[in-house]
């Protein structure tokens, strides 16, 4: 089992991304099961993760990385012990920290052969929820194989190196793949960069 | 901070709903977009405070008939992103709301969202409402 864990702070873009590799996927005709988890008490990602004809497990009620680190695991145990997925995508919810999901996975028991963290961060609203919440922004970074630069449709190119400096400050040594999960646009060096 | 619940940690209150609709009059698949549309941004701009506070993330997953409805706002400015795939005809339904804001807190963001769609006339909406001492033991758990 290969593991993609898809992060980043809320409305970072991650079940755009999700759909667009579960559908890259599953053209290639590989077993994925997506895991999908909300921060309410309802849920919205898995009914649209749906309606692209991808089937998910959603686990809502709380966060996985704080309340609901058990039922985490025992997901990735009875996927491994029955639908045995060669791929599995986890997005956490966006105020999830990902060095926390990643550790429960390493202590689920499930045979992990890799596992990946793609970060996500909105790139037009970077600035302002640094401004906000910088010190969760960063530990949001901390553990992460990558940050996808996303949403960056929606910004001037000559923005660009400055909102990498931004979070180069914030994580200096993090390789960083601009993308736009929306139109495609940069998809394929991320999924190079991650072996996908 | 509280290095052990990561909500806290972020700033960020959120709450989750979930409601049947039924529309009060006959009305286009197109209106029906534009009216959820106005009722999530005026949830956005309430709850921001015309954008004082930032949006975690404010989500709608609508379901009529066999259509559907995705809304989105993270930003007033970028407004609402939508993914619609509504078929005429379905006169009811129901939608599943969610809304993370930074600043405020379950409670205050729950108000905002029950009176945004008690305001709606067009079409009606009926909060299924849950057990909040539930929730809150589940919280201290």
């Amino acid at each position: 089992m290969i593991l993609y864990q898809l992060a980043g702070f809320l409305g970072s873009g991650k079940t755009t991304l999700m759909i667009r590799l579960g559908n890259e996927l599953a053209q290639r005709g590989r077993r994925v099961a997506i895991i999908v988890n909300e921060i309410g008490e309802v849920g919205i990602d898995g009914d649209l993760v749906s309606s692209f004809g991808l089937e998910s497990i959603e686990l809502t009620e709380g966060c996985i990385c704080c309340s609901l680190s058990g039922s985490l695991q025992s997901t990735l145990k009875t996927l491994a012990d029955g639908y045995k997925p060669e791929y599995v995508l986890l997005e956490p919810t966006g105020l999830a920290l990902p060095s926390r999901v990643d550790k429960i996975v390493r202590t689920s028991l499930v045979p992990v052969e890799r596992s990946v963290t793609i970060a996500l961060v909105d790139a037009y609203r970077v600035e302002r929820l640094i401004d906000q919440s910088g010190h969760f922004f960063k530990r949001q970074l901390d553990g992460a194989s990558v940050v996808a630069l996303n949403k960056i449709d929606l910004i001037a190119r000559n923005q660009l190196d400055g909102i990498v400096e931004m979070i180069r400050e914030l994580n200096p040594d993090i390789e960083i793949v601009p993308i736009s999960a929306r139109t495609g646009e940069g998809v394929r060096a991320l999924l190079e960069r991650v072996r996908l | 901070l509280n290095e052990e619940n990561s909500k806290l940690m972020s700033g960020v209150g959120s709450h989750g709903l979930r409601a049947s609709l039924r529309l009060a009059r006959e009305m286009s698949t197109d209106e029906i977009r534009n009216r959820l549309e106005e009722i999530i941004m005026r949830i956005a701009r309430l709850a921001s405070g015309d954008g004082e506070r930032a949006i975690g993330h404010i989500k709608a997953f609508v379901r009529m008939g066999d259509g559907h409805l995705k809304i989105s706002v993270v930003d007033l400015d970028l407004g609402t992103e939508t993914i619609d795939s509504l078929e005429e005809g379905a006169t009811a339904g129901s939608i599943n709301l969610m809304a993370a804001i930074f600043g405020l807190d379950d409670d205050e963001i729950e108000e905002i969202m029950e009176l945004e769609l008690g305001r709606s006339r067009d079409i009606e909406f009926s909060i299924e409402h849950h057990d909040h001492e539930q929730r809150r033991e589940k919280e201290v758990d």
